[in-house]
């Protein structure tokens, strides 16, 4: 078997194996090498930052396990910062997966009562379905929360929250959040377009592109791309986590992939153009 | 010492990368339990939903909320083969409500909140990164626009030449964003397996 043979029928184990050997190698072996906050990171950081104290910040969980990975870390460093600024979080959710990932994270920062008194320093009203459709019915005054949700998620009477007595429509939003694996479409169309809401956002990589363009057209106030950025904002918190652990492998791997491109690309080449000679 | 339950999703993530190498008995296990699992999850918080957010509410006196348990009983129906036909109800219901709310504002957002900052944006600038970019952002949207329109074979014959070369820019610029959007998608799969090689690590000590 020559090597192109087995390239042919074990690429799939090579490239795994590499790929592993080289995050392990870093993980064991931090290289130190530099990262670059980008400006919409940085703003995406500000916008918490400029906050004051007990503002409300709508946190809407859009994401489930599989963009753990990506949005995870940005979703733990996001709450740590609002809770170190005091500000007033209100978790809703429009993916069904949403609430089971905010138990995870709160569950890895320190449990419920890292948030602070439930009811008063934050709520969790659950999942909502209709996507769209409730995001409008939720900013919509002069109740739309209290009329999209009767019961929170750990089945408390919405109304009895103190919270909530101060969350009844889209103008009692100092900033929405918005944790997503798909567009962020719904919150810019129902929420930006219609009412204004300064909005952030944290996006798996599929979605960046488009993420981008909200940014670029004003629609967003800031967003973090996949694990990069959310490393970004863990390295402006200052809460180090599982991303900027992670960021230096991430450089890595990708440089890997380079190479098989290159690889690949001139194995095709000399197939082509070798033979002939 | 990382918990038990770290353990267990340790097995599962070590027996679905198994099918890295070929397709095995540890993989179909674990792939079949995930999917046992992942079923069960959704058919659970349906219900707690439905509960929470509909019969519970509806006991408290919130009868709004009825004719919208109807809805959602009829389109259970979908499984029948004689009754089938009742889910179209529902179904009219919710694509006209999903419709009325989105197309409106949709225009908005994507269309004239994107097109507003393109046409503004100032190709004389003081920083000169920033007024390439936006020569490259201008020529770049019309570019792309021309491209898709399919009758520019029917220009004047003096204008062919250059309205062709002009949409040849255009399908670099679209092959360019999907090339940019594939590489995202890529860091997004990277990133998941490096999410899962660190908890591998941390679980078993290494890191």
């Amino acid at each position: 078997m020559n090597i192109s043979e087995f390239w042919g029928q074990y690429y799939r184990p090579v490239i795994y194996t590499l790929m592993i050997l080289v995050t392990v190698f870093v993980f064991v072996n931090p290289l130190g090498l530099p990262l670059t906050v980008e400006e919409n990171s940085n703003k995406f950081y500000q916008a918490i930052e400029d906050l004051p104290p007990r503002s409300m910040v709508v946190i809407n969980v859009k994401y489930g396990g599989g963009a753990w990975g990506e949005v995870g870390s940005a979703h733990k460093a996001l709450v740590k910062h609002c809770r170190e600024k005091d500000l007033r979080m209100v978790f809703i959710s429009t993916n069904i997966e949403g609430p089971l990932m905010l138990e995870k994270v709160i569950n890895e920062i320190g449990g419920h009562s890292f948030l602070g008194e439930y009811g008063v320093d934050w709520a969790n009203l659950g999942y909502s379905p209709g996507g769209e459709v409730a995001l409008a019915s939720m900013a919509r005054d002069p109740d739309g929360f209290h009329a999209t949700y009767e019961l929170d998620y750990y089945t408390n009477k919405v109304e009895e929250l103190p919270i909530m007595e101060e969350l009844w429509d889209h103008s009692d939003i100092d900033l929405a959040v918005d944790l997503i694996t798909g567009s962020m479409l719904p919150m810019v169309s129902q929420w930006y377009v219609q009412y204004n809401v300064p909005i952030i956002c944290s996006s798996i990589g599929a979605n960046t592109p488009e993420t981008k363009m909200y940014y670029e057209a004003g629609q967003v106030i800031g967003y973090l791309g996949s694990m990069r950025g959310a490393a970004e904002y863990e390295l402006l918190t200052g809460y180090f986590g599982d991303a900027l652990g992670s960021v230096e492998a991430l450089s890595l791997t990708h440089l890997l992939v380079i190479a098989f491109l290159i690889l690949g690309n001139a194995q095709e080449a000399f197939k082509r153009f070798g033979g002939k000679r | 010492m990382a918990p038990l339950q770290d353990f267990v999703a340790a097995f599962f993530v070590l027996g679905l990368y198994s099918f890295i190498y070929k397709d095995n008995t540890y993989y179909k296990f674990c792939e079949h339990t995930f999917l046992g699992i992942g079923v069960g999850i959704t058919v659970t918080m349906a219900v707690k939903n439905v509960r929470d957010q509909c019969l519970v509410p509806i006991s408290l006196g919130v009868l709004i909320l009825v004719p919208a348990l109807i809805l959602g009983i009829l389109m259970l129906f979908r499984v029948s083969k004689n009754y089938g036909w009742m889910s179209r109800y529902s179904l009219a219901v919710m694509f006209a409500t999903v419709m009325a709310t989105r197309v409106a504002l949709t225009v908005q957002s994507q269309i004239v909140g994107q097109m507003l900052p393109a046409i503004n944006a100032p190709i004389i600038h003081t920083d000169l990164v920033t007024a390439i970019s936006n020569i490259f952002g201008v020529t770049g949207l019309a570019a792309a626009c021309t491209y898709f329109i399919f009758a520019r074979k029917n220009v004047h014959p003096a204008l062919k030449r250059p309205v062709d070369l002009f949409s040849k820019y255009g399908r670099y610029v679209v092959m360019a964003y999907l090339g940019a959007s594939y590489s995202n998608v890529m860091m997004g799969r990277i990133s998941m397996f490096i999410e899962r090689i660190l908890f591998l690590c941390k679980t078993f000590g290494i890191a």
